[in-house]
């Protein structure tokens, strides 16, 4: 399974994702949640659902160009966002200005020869469990298709989590962890 | 303040090719502001690059790209903090304005600096995400006598005595999105009571205040140590 970062809003998609994850309706097999532990950006949760790593944010509002990028570059092979419909955002306009970002990083990449579709955006409702699974599912063998993802051999623990604070992953890092 | 943007990426691949450690120089004053060479803008770049060398296949351990901002690019005093990441640089890939980039070519003698940004205007936010020319930096102050409104700037033929006949409704005739400066001007002036004053003709405006003699230079000779 290619690995998959969502970035979930803890007013519906994470909802969905700890539903899901309690009926087990991944196909064949149980999606199992571990408990989320906190991420270095404030506010950030990381955990997993399935294969899935979860990082539930306090709104997708919050979740900036460069925590996909991280993500990407830290080793997912795909990232979603996960927010609320619109007109339903908490903070309002949260959604809207994290669909317009993450269009604004498909264009990025895309810009650098890396597939777009790697990075996509979805509404969720905190009780759609099967539409997250089914997201899960077809985002995965989307990503699963492209082959592998853009990763650039740096170590970036807690991915989405420590974006600005620890995922600054500098050109020394990665050449200490090439060393390795 | 200076509103810049960034170039494009290709652009950006185009002339950091052939060098192998980059660092990436934010700058934290004005293109922070305009979000185009600001400490996030620097992450951001930097991660590109690093994905886009990975895609090429290019990664080895002779690669390097990071990132480092300084307060201000454009005065030597912030430019010491990061001396050694440049010494340890083939190339500087400055995300300050032009000024930036040349005050980081000047510091680091016999290395190469490259602009990521194209420098545009000195303006300001008109809204988030938007931002407006508003000064030409021409020199020579006309603000006292149009309102407070420059038309060197903000009029599309920079003309003193107000508007062309390609004005209509308010709007210049370049584009329907650019109002036209001289009817500002006419509007501000009439609500400031102050409508005669555009009576008086400006005379032709002296030029050599502004690209005569090569770069301009600002001396205050109280100030100089």
């Amino acid at each position: 399974m290619p690995k998959i970062v969502a970035f979930a809003c803890e007013h519906s998609a994470y909802e969905a994702a700890a539903a899901a994850a309690a009926l087990g309706q991944k196909t064949g097999e149980t999606m199992p949640m571990e408990a989320t532990v906190p991420g270095e950006n404030p506010g950030f949760q990381v955990g997993r659902v399935g294969g899935v790593e979860i990082v539930k944010v306090p709104c997708t509002g919050r979740v900036e160009v460069i925590d996909i990028l991280k993500a990407l570059e830290g080793g997912a092979d795909g990232v979603i966002v996960l927010g609320c419909f619109e007109e339903a955002c908490h903070y309002l306009t949260g959604n809207v200005r994290a669909k317009k970002r993450v269009g604004y990083v498909r264009r990025l990449i895309r810009d650098i020869g890396i597939e777009e579709d790697r990075i996509q955006f979805f509404h969720l409702a905190p009780d759609m469990d099967a539409r997250f699974s089914r997201i899960i599912e077809e985002f995965s063998r989307q990503v699963e298709n492209m082959g592998p993802g853009p990763a650039t051999g740096i170590t970036v623990t807690g991915i989405g989590t420590g974006a600005r604070e620890q995922g600054l992953a500098t050109g020394e890092q990665a050449q200490a962890a090439r060393a390795r | 303040m200076i509103v810049a943007e960034q170039k494009p990426v290709a652009e950006i691949l185009r002339m950091i090719d052939g060098y192998r450690r980059i660092l990436v120089v934010g700058c934290g004053t004005c293109v922070t502001v305009c979000m185009a060479g600001g400490e996030k803008e620097a992450g951001i770049l930097a991660s590109l690059i690093r994905m886009a060398w990975a895609r090429e296949g290019r990664l080895s351990p002779l690669i390097d790209v990071s990132e480092a901002t300084v307060e201000r690019q454009c005065e030597w005093e912030f430019l010491g903090d990061i001396a050694e990441k440049v010494a340890a640089s083939d190339a500087v890939l400055s995300m300050g304005c032009g000024a930036g980039v040349q005050a980081m070519a000047r510091m680091f003698e016999g290395k190469v600096v490259l602009p990521a940004l194209n420098t545009k205007f000195i303006g300001m936010p008109e809204r988030q995400g938007l931002w407006t020319e508003l000064c030409a930096g021409c020199g020579d102050c006309v603000l006292d006598r149009t309102g407070g409104i420059c038309p060197i700037a903000r009029c599309s033929k920079s003309l003193l005595n107000g508007p062309c006949g390609g004005s209509q409704n308010g709007k210049c005739e370049v584009s329907k999105d650019i109002d036209c400066a001289w009817q500002l001007i006419f509007d501000r002036m009439k609500s400031l009571g102050r409508l005669e004053a555009l009576g008086t003709v400006l005379p032709p405006k002296d030029w050599f205040k502004n690209r005569d003699g090569g770069p301009r230079k600002v001396v205050r000779e109280d100030m100089l140590l």
